[in-house]
């Protein structure tokens, strides 16, 4: 049956005959755990400095939850980057691939957002799983120019069918997923629910990335060939990758859809929203999970605060902040951690030309 | 019928011209540099406001102007080749999401010192006149500018395989390392490489400006004219991308005039992914530029 077993640093769980390994030892946990705690108290920490200076707690929360949208795209991306060894340059094609199924599906149908949650995952999913051959036919540059042209596409589509998408009105009406009747409360709930989502995604991912799969991945991400000739099946390993992480992607449109009330797929499909996810994943740190959502809310809060400071010229100034930071963190801001405390091996990018 | 497959046919000509004229720079650029300069829609914007910028802000004849806006962008070649290229050319991932930056910084900032409302107009018309073919009328500036788009390339293939810069510039697009050990200055040659492709678009965006009304934002469409036409035609190949050029400028033409204008470039867009997933290279594979 189940039995634990104590270890020096560890604890093995034996379910029937299998074995599960969990590391218990304080110098692996320590930090994680007082990473969570100030994640989780964000909302109360901004109430309190709210009393002391004069700032908007609910733009600030607005913020946050902006931040844990980039993360719910940017952490598939990331794993799906090492899993296949290619860049995808149309992650928000898949995010509103999921906005606008949740969008059409609870208006025309009048479905829920829980019915709408497995709809978006599966149609991300699928259309990404049809999409899948690109894995195996095309890689470097060509796989880039491929993805960055696919969201191209769904906006030309929304655009010529606007009676259904509604070009640059988007599809108001989406039910909400939470409303008690106060925005402040409705707000923190909606951080808190997107927080959520974010730590189940750095669960699987960090799961997955610390697994024999991962390490597969990782293999595939430093040389295709050389993986191949080591006996390792990549397609069988592509696609997979390819087709879950991109269905995790159409969740974030998802929420999206039910936080905002509406799916607009020219305000999401907007090349000023990719290069925001990717230089989340590039300033995270290559390969850097942990360091995507400090990434996120790095960009988020610069995004916010160059809005509030320059006005009309925000944007301008949060790409100059962004490149400069692109420029002076070679290994982003997951490197600045990692250079103290390497401890063990975890897949990383590397992209090759060709 | 007639007059809708005399449209077609002038429109593909017109159309085909266009493209080939805003891809010409982008495919000396990768097939030079094999970069891809995702910056490259802000030499449109550059150009057109540049010129704007000097004439009616700074009082500088309006010829002068044009020439000091190419001065501008020979400028931004070498901020960028230096500060982003040279930097992030080993990091494939960094240079893309840099090159976009860039753009996009370009962009806003244009939008920011000169909004739409302005209404940046170029005095570069050359005719007013319309043209007729079998019942099919265009305005006749647009066929200048497919005419100049064809000129400017038959120069710059002449620049390709005449001149010693053009075989420079053909042995680095065939090997890079080979190149640099026959004594190639890479620096020099790849500036020259970003500068030259530059003067396309900008010749273009200045023609079509009296046609198409300008506005901050019409950078990046343009730009995705280019990507199709450089993509469809082998990403730094221009025997392809003259291929590519005509056949989007066709496909543009039938489904504006015989099917539904709204899905002209969504139609472009399906046939570049469908032949890319048939024929994962291109039109024409780029183990050279010409």
């Amino acid at each position: 049956m189940v039995r634990l077993e104590p270890r020096r640093g560890r604890l093995i769980i034996h379910v029937f005959k299998k074995k599960f390994e969990w590391t218990i030892e304080p110098r692996y946990w320590r930090n994680p755990i007082i990473g969570l705690i100030i994640w989780l108290a964000l909302p109360v920490i901004l109430i309190g400095i709210s009393q002391l200076f004069p700032i908007s707690v609910l733009r600030i929360i607005s913020t946050l939850i902006f931040a844990n949208i980039i993360c719910m795209i940017a952490i598939p991306l990331t794993v799906q980057i090492i899993g296949t060894g290619r860049v995808n340059f149309g992650p928000h094609f898949f995010a509103a691939i999921g906005g606008y199924t949740s969008a059409l599906l609870s208006k025309n149908f009048g479905l829920s957002p829980i019915a709408t949650l497995p709809t978006s995952f599966a149609l991300g999913a699928l259309i990404a799983l049809f999409l899948s051959p690109i894995t195996i036919i095309s890689r470097g540059l060509y796989f880039v120019l491929i993805t960055l042209l696919l969201p191209f596409i769904l906006l030309e589509i929304a655009y010529w069918q606007s009676e259904i998408f509604g070009a640059e009105t988007g599809i108001p009406g989406v039910p909400i997923l939470l409303e008690t009747g106060n925005v402040f409360l409705d707000n923190v709930l909606y951080f808190y629910l997107s927080l959520m989502i974010v730590l189940l995604f750095l669960f699987f991912a960090d799961r997955i990335l610390r697994s024999r799969y991962g390490f597969l991945m990782g293999v595939i991400n430093e040389d295709e060939e050389v993986a191949e000739s080591y006996g390792i099946n990549t397609t069988r390993m592509k696609i997979p990758t390819f087709a879950i992480t991109s269905g995790a992607m159409a969740i974030a449109g998802w929420f999206i859809a039910h936080y905002y009330g509406s799916f607009t797929g020219p305000a999401w499909l907007q090349p000023s929203f990719l290069i925001i996810i990717l230089l989340t994943t590039t300033l995270g740190g290559k390969g850097a999970i942990y360091g995507v959502v400090l990434s996120a809310y790095v960009i988020a809060s610069l995004r916010e605060a160059t809005r509030v400071a320059f006005g009309e010229l925000s944007i301008v100034v949060l790409f100059i902040i962004l490149l400069l930071l692109l420029y002076f963190l070679p290994e982003g801001f997951w490197g600045l951690y990692r250079k103290r405390r390497y401890r063990e091996y975890f897949p990383s990018i590397k992209i090759r030309r060709g | 019928m007639l007059d809708i497959l005399a449209y077609i046919f002038l429109y593909t000509f017109i159309f085909g011209s266009l493209f080939l004229g805003t891809a010409l720079g982008f495919t000396i650029i990768t097939g030079v540099l094999r970069v891809f300069h995702l910056g490259y829609g802000a030499t449109f914007l550059i150009v057109a406001y540049g010129t704007w910028m000097f004439w009616k802000d700074v009082g500088t004849d309006f010829i002068a102007s044009i020439i000091l806006s190419f001065a501008l962008i020979a400028l931004f070649t070498v901020a960028v080749y230096k500060l982003v290229i040279s930097k992030f050319l080993q990091m494939e991932d960094y240079l893309l999401a840099a090159l976009l930056s860039v753009f996009i910084i370009i962009e806003e900032f244009v939008n920011f010192v000169y909004p739409e409302v302005v209404g940046v107009y170029l005095p570069t018309s050359v005719t007013k006149e319309t043209l007729t073919l079998a019942g099919a009328s265009v305005p006749a500036q647009l066929a200048v500018v497919a005419l100049s788009a064809i000129a400017i390339t038959v120069i710059y293939l002449l620049f390709l395989t005449r001149t010693k810069v053009g075989l420079i510039m053909r042995a680095i697009s065939q090997d890079p390392f080979a190149s640099k050990l026959m004594g190639v200055n890479f620096d020099r040659m790849f500036i020259l490489a970003l500068f030259v492709a530059s003067i396309p678009p900008g010749l273009i965006i200045l023609l079509i400006s009296p046609v198409w009304a300008l506005n901050p934002f019409i950078g990046w469409p343009l730009f995705t004219y280019a990507i199709l036409a450089t993509v469809l035609g082998g990403l730094g190949n221009l025997k392809g991308t003259i291929m590519a050029s005509y056949i989007l400028g066709f496909v543009f033409a039938v489904t504006g005039f015989a099917i539904n204008p709204r899905m002209m470039l969504l139609a472009a867009l399906v046939v570049v992914i469908v032949v890319l997933i048939f024929k994962p290279r291109g039109l024409a594979r780029a183990e050279t530029i010409w």
